[in-house]
């Protein structure tokens, strides 16, 4: 299948080893990755925040992008650009006044545009390739590893837009790492949000947060969280020591893309994987399950 | 009692404060697409809001209060900066009262008129659309340097900051789109659409 494919920001600096795995994952799907060539930022949450059209605006541009390139299919494994693109798409199909404004206001025909359909990269793995299709791939399987699936707030949410699994109890996730062979627990926190908008600008409410999430993992007896956002898996990673000097407890919890262990039980190294990269350590756990 | 004079200055025309509040609301009714009305005061939304312990208004409350057009209150409150548009509320509201756009055109309306009593989060939303603007993408290093020395947190994350470099996550260059001036565009017409009386 050939689906254009939208990194984001994230994904170009922080998340690095969240685009390298999402290729070469994807590559072994016989999902054909193609890179919206000159694609600009979804504006995330400070545009919306000012202006509904400049949001829409922006994502506007990138769909009007796919369509030059013959393809009606986009993916993003960046939860919040995937929320913006999606209601920009969605919007564009609904409202036709809107259409002809933003298109006055980009200067470009976005007849084409409405036609490209978005969905996150999960949603396409679990929708074109299922579990049945995932577990012929696995080699090496995780051996029973507990994992938290966090998928976090904007996947499915809302409703009406994302159009994918339940903004409540989401399971795509959980199944996805099922068929890997880890066994994923039942926990409170799978939706619930990291207050990762406020990463760098109110440290506090992160650290309140992403501690909530960090203990519930821990109480439900995760080894590992798996994130589907980079913002998510940023936040929980580089907070961590913070929440754990607050909440004086250890967590060591590595917070891993669902894709780098994909990866793993398709049998690409550790490194190729980038699991190196991150900052809470997960090769213990590697380790206890001869993946490392 | 009777005799007593009561200066000018202290007299509130209410007719006119009574007209003004109502077409705020019939503005944010328009702008945001969601009638105030459909509220029932359920509570749900403040009940699931991850961020209520922060705000000084709860989610369930803002609705009250533009119910009853409280106009300043509102743009003043502090809970239309902290919203993280996690979306739980709406997906959990039985009146679909989308409220996380409803907090959008609220937090934009509050900046048209000078209130941003977040400043840290004011900040950081101006400079990271200054770099889209600017590139056409995120520059995440120049994000968090302007940011810091903006807000003087100057040495803010310099825990962070060796690990994070030495783990190659941030880039110290920025990445220009080949097409920059068509984003600045975006964001110049939309200004000017926005001058110009806004949008339909
Ligand atoms: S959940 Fe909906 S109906 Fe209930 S108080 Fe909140 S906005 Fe109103
Ligand atoms: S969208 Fe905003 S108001 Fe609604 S639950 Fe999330 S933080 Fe609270």
């Amino acid at each position: 299948m050939d689906i254009a494919y939208f990194p984001g920001c994230s994904l170009h600096a922080m998340a690095h080893e969240y685009d390298t795995s999402t290729r070469l994952v994807c590559q072994r799907l016989g999902i054909n990755l193609y890179e919206v060539p000159d694609w600009n930022c979804c504006g995330a949450t400070a545009a919306h925040s000012l202006d509904h059209h400049l949001s829409v605006g922006l994502s506007s541009r990138n769909l009007a992008l796919v369509k030059d390139m013959n393809l009606k299919q986009m993916t993003t494994p960046c939860a919040g650009c995937f929320n913006r693109l999606k209601t920009a798409s969605v919007e564009l199909k609904q409202n036709d006044d809107l259409t002809a404004e933003i298109e006055k206001l980009a200067g470009i025909s976005l007849t084409g545009a409405k036609e490209v359909e978005v969905a996150h990269t999960l949603q396409v793995i679990m929708e074109a390739v299922g579990m049945e299709g995932i577990k012929e791939q696995v080699i090496k399987p995780l051996n029973g590893m507990k994992l938290a699936a966090y998928s976090g707030c904007l996947i499915t949410r809302p409703r009406a837009i994302a159009q994918f699994d339940d903004p409540e109890q989401p399971v795509a996730l959980d199944h996805l790492l099922q068929a890997l062979g880890a066994q994923p627990v039942h926990w409170s926190h799978k939706a619930e949000c990291c207050g990762g908008g406020f990463a760098a600008s109110d440290t506090d409410i992160v650290v309140d947060l992403g501690g909530q999430v960090l203990e519930a993992a821990r109480q439900a007896g995760a080894e590992a969280i798996v994130a589907a956002c980079p913002m998510c898996q940023t936040n929980l990673d580089t907070r961590q020591r913070a929440i754990e000097d607050e909440r004086g407890i250890k967590y060591n919890l590595p917070i891993v893309y669902f894709t780098q262990l994909m990866g793993l039980a398709f049998s690409y190294s550790p490194r190729q994987m980038g699991l190196n990269r991150l900052l809470t350590s997960p090769t213990t756990l590697l380790r206890s399950r001869g993946l490392s | 009692m009777g005799s007593k004079t009561v200066k000018k200055s202290n007299l509130v025309n209410i007719s006119t404060l009574f007209t003004e509040s109502r077409s705020f609301v019939a503005m944010v009714r328009q702008e945001s697409g969601v009638d105030e009305k459909d509220c029932y005061q359920c509570g749900k939304c403040s009940a699931g809001c991850p961020l209520a312990f922060d705000m000084d208004y709860m989610p369930r409350e803002i609705m009250r209060m533009l119910q009853l057009g409280m106009v300043d209150d509102i743009l003043h409150s502090h809970t239309i900066w902290l919203c993280s548009h996690c979306i739980t509320c709406y997906s959990r509201c039985p009146r679909s009262v989308d409220l996380p756009r409803i907090m959008d055109t609220l937090r934009l309306e509050a900046i048209k008129r000078g209130h941003a009593p977040e400043k840290q989060i004011k900040l950081f939303g101006d400079l990271f659309l200054w770099s889209v603007r600017q590139f056409g993408r995120v520059f995440e290093m120049g994000l968090i340097m302007g940011f810091n020395l903006k807000s003087g947190q100057f040495f803010k994350d310099i825990m962070l900051g060796p690990a994070m470099l030495l783990n190659r996550k941030i880039s110290l260059l920025p990445h220009k789109i080949a097409d920059g001036g068509a984003v600045k565009e975006i964001f110049d017409r939309t200004k000017e659409m926005e001058r110009e009386g806004g949008h339909s």
